[in-house]
């Protein structure tokens, strides 16, 4: 950010002077920095030895190295790992650093402009809104995303990411940015990916700074030179997974005809949707656990997220410590399973969506992948294609079934359903 | 001095400008919260030039088709310029018109204001400081606020003779009104500092300056309750008062209302709304109509209170004074004024 005191000194003065009169001054940002993920490292180091602060500051340098500033973030060059491929280097200059349009109108400073107050600087969720939204705003630095079409476990593709942005998250803080261009959309997925593969390998350094001995540098030469290969590996290990998400996307099985409702008589959806019932309660699917015998989201509540379950030591002075550190107010929120009669699915209201949430799981919110039928092992129990495409007829259904429909009384009603109709 | 004993005219043409500055400046405040809104006050990246432009020779069809953050923008430059072109003007009307020593120090007092007003736009650009963008919001209704106090000043009702009403409790309207102006005043301060709040504040500043947002609103509801009630109970006949303190009851009612949709459009419903069922179906549109319109329409409404707030200052002095109740008073025109 500029900031031409010497030849501005007056004005600036005045100006400094009109805001301390009406006592409301604002802080500066010009020197932005990425924050640590200070949860991590209390998680991490040996409670009776701390980090050293040069060990952190250590931590932080390498970092910086590696990632730069919000001011100027840039990508490691090394066709060994491969950032390159994934951010694209004007992309992420686009999004980073304060807002301004250049002569050609092109929007720079789009994560600040539209994402920063609430995800926070260093995509960390806890923007200076954080705390009044419900849900908290995402943690990028774990690098889970919830909503995908990718399985458990793995990274979201840019078109994930594209659709949260495009869309929103109904119900939530999560707006739309379906007004913005397609370039300010792409470099917003890119400076995300950053702030996720940055964070992200940061945890991993962390990690290795806890097998060192107490007060050892994890990268003693300021040039990183003697450091090249744990910086290789921690960020190769994270850039590895996300250069693998195309691959990963689940395909959707082929939907029968007589389940598909575009192809389906009647008849033939109306059992279509009494064996997703079925299948709703019984005890593959398990479905009712969570989102409870009428589907109004009042199974099991006592649950926490991910993020949220990181915060949650058995010592409750350290809960607390690391509930403060997160800035995260007291008492910790617990998991809400979805109301599934509201008709509102947070991750898309398609079927295909809807297929995915089934089949992938949803990283972060303990909600399961089905078990899906194994052809090397016909005994494990399992849902077949055709059994999800119920499941999902059943639960597209939801919003317009009446409660009075008689629930599912007792654990022996489900174990029966083991195999439905 | 403007007495009916110096026989002089009424001076219409420093009223008319002054009402044509209100005019004027008002469309500016709209088109300035516009800009926050959308986050555009870095859409033009030079000043006092557009682009490399003077300010009024950039070609306006590049201007009208162009970006929508460069439009409002630059539009709002041009009505920056609009203004000052006319407190130029009022300034000229003033000093040759109206021989009151101290209303043509008002009159520079804007012209300096206005001035000072479009410096601070302008480094702020330069800069690209958020301090600077907080203060030029806060310095913009000050100055709509300074132009309806001259058109007060200006008007022919405050240049009659014997306007005033004697009344025991005259001393508490003033100072609740006074009073209602500065608190008015405060929360569009700390409004202006959510609006401009830096990138990297604390969850701990985003909740005090919220919090305080709040307690003001509560405060100012009190106090321009009060302020209308009591008018309204006592000088009901007096419609310089009661008109406005009718006004900016209506506008506060409207303010809360915008303040709470402006939330909701940015934030989403509270988390005690989660139980109402049908706030669950609202997704935010970032930068859509509904949201900019209604936060841009908070903003510019937070002016027109603070305006109808100096007014009822204004008037309230000039209309009443602390004395025995005198009736009829003058040329019976506020005669019947205490009921």
């Amino acid at each position: 950010m500029k900031f031409k005191t010497e030849t501005n000194n007056s004005c600036f003065r005045f100006g400094l002077c009109l805001a301390l009169a009406v006592g409301m001054l604002g802080c500066g940002n010009e020197t932005l920095r990425f924050h640590l993920d200070m949860v991590w490292i209390r998680s991490n180091e040996d409670p009776e030895v701390a980090f050293q602060p040069e060990q952190l500051q250590n931590l932080s340098n390498v970092l910086g190295a590696v990632f730069g500033t919000p001011n100027k973030p840039h990508v490691l060059q090394d066709s060994d790992i491969g950032v390159e491929k994934l951010v694209n280097r004007d992309l992420l200059q686009l999004a980073a650093g304060p807002v301004w349009n250049d002569p050609q109108g092109k929007s720079h400073g789009l994560y600040r402009k539209h994402c920063a107050h609430c995800h926070g600087v260093s995509g960390d969720g806890a923007g200076s809104t954080a705390a009044y939204l419900n849900p908290y705003p995402r943690d990028y630095r774990r690098g889970i995303f919830k909503f995908k079409s990718t399985p458990k476990g793995e990274k979201p593709t840019n078109s994930d990411l594209e659709k949260t942005l495009l869309e929103g998250i109904p119900g939530t803080s999560m707006p739309s940015f379906v007004l913005l261009p397609d370039d300010e959309i792409a470099a917003l997925v890119d400076y995300v990916k950053f702030l996720s593969i940055r964070g992200e390998v940061e945890r991993n350094l962390v990690l290795e700074l806890s097998d060192l001995e107490e007060g050892e540098l994890l990268v003693s030469d300021e040039t990183l030179e003697d450091g090249k290969e744990l910086i290789q590996d921690a960020v190769s290990f994270v850039v590895n997974r996300w250069s693998r998400a195309e691959s990963k996307v689940a395909i959707p099985a082929a939907c029968p005809s007589s389940a598909d409702p575009r192809t389906a008589t009647g008849e033939e959806m109306e059992r279509s949707i009494t064996r997703g019932y079925h299948l709703f309660h019984g005890v593959i699917a398990n479905c009712f656990t969570c989102h409870g015998e009428t589907a109004l989201g009042d199974g099991q509540l006592d649950l926490f997220d991910d993020w949220t379950e990181e915060l949650q030591p058995k010592d409750p002075e350290r809960h607390a410590e690391l509930m403060s550190l997160a800035q995260r107010p007291q008492p910790a929120r617990n998991l809400r399973p979805r109301n599934l009669r509201l008709g509102i699915y947070r991750g898309g209201r398609r079927p295909l969506d809807i297929y995915w949430r089934l089949i992938n799981g949803i990283d972060g919110a303990k909600m399961p992948q089905v078990p899906m039928v194994d052809p090397n092992d016909p005994g494990k129990p399992g849902m077949s294609d055709s059994d999800l495409w119920d499941l999902i007829n059943y639960v597209r259904s939801l919003p317009y079934e009446t409660l009075s429909r008689p629930a599912y009384q007792s654990q022996t009603d489900h174990v029966q359903l083991t195999k439905p109709l | 001095m403007l007495t009916p004993k110096s026989k002089r005219p009424f001076p219409r043409w420093p009223h008319g400008m002054a009402v044509l500055l209100v005019v004027a400046t008002f469309p500016l405040i709209w088109v300035g919260g516009l800009v926050t809104t959308y986050d555009a006050g870095m859409a033009v990246e030079d000043w006092p030039t557009t682009r490399g432009y003077n300010l009024l020779l950039y070609p306006w069809q590049t201007w009208i088709a162009g970006p929508w953050d460069v439009f409002i923008e630059h539009g709002h430059r041009l009505l920056g310029f609009l203004v000052g072109v006319l407190t130029i003007t009022l300034n000229v009307a003033v000093w040759l018109r109206d021989y009151r020593r101290w209303m043509r120090w008002v009159a520079l007092a804007a012209l300096g204001l206005v001035l000072t007003q479009g410096i601070l736009g302008g480094m702020r650009v330069i800069q690209n400081s958020q301090q600077l963008a907080l203060i030029h919001g806060c310095v913009g209704p000050l100055f709509f606020a300074l132009t309806v106090a001259i058109a007060a000043f200006t008007s022919r009702w405050w240049n009659a003779r014997d306007l005033r009403l004697q009344h025991p409790a005259a001393g508490k309207l003033h100072r609740l009104a006074v009073l209602t102006f500065v608190l008015a005043y405060v929360q569009l301060i700390l409004g202006a500092q959510l609006r401009h709040l830096p990138v990297d504040a604390s969850l701990g500043m985003f909740r005090g300056v919220v919090w305080a947002h709040l307690f003001f609103a509560a405060v100012l509801t009190v106090y321009v309750l009060s302020l209308a009630g009591r008018i309204v109970a006592q000088y009901r006949r007096l419609t310089h008062l009661l008109v406005p303190a009718l006004g900016i009851s209506l506008l506060l009612l409207v303010q809360l209302a915008l303040g709470a949709a402006t939330w909701v459009v940015k934030y989403s419903w509270p988390t005690f709304a989660v139980a109402w069922k049908w706030t669950q179906y609202y997704t935010i549109q970032a930068d859509g109509m509904l949201q900019s319109s209604i936060t841009t329409a908070h903003v510019a409404n937070g002016s027109l209170i603070l305006a109808t707030a100096i007014l009822l200052a204004l008037r309230s002095t000039r209309l009443v004074q602390r004395g025995v109740v005198q009736t009829p008073l003058g040329d019976g025109y506020l005669g019947e004024a205490v009921a």
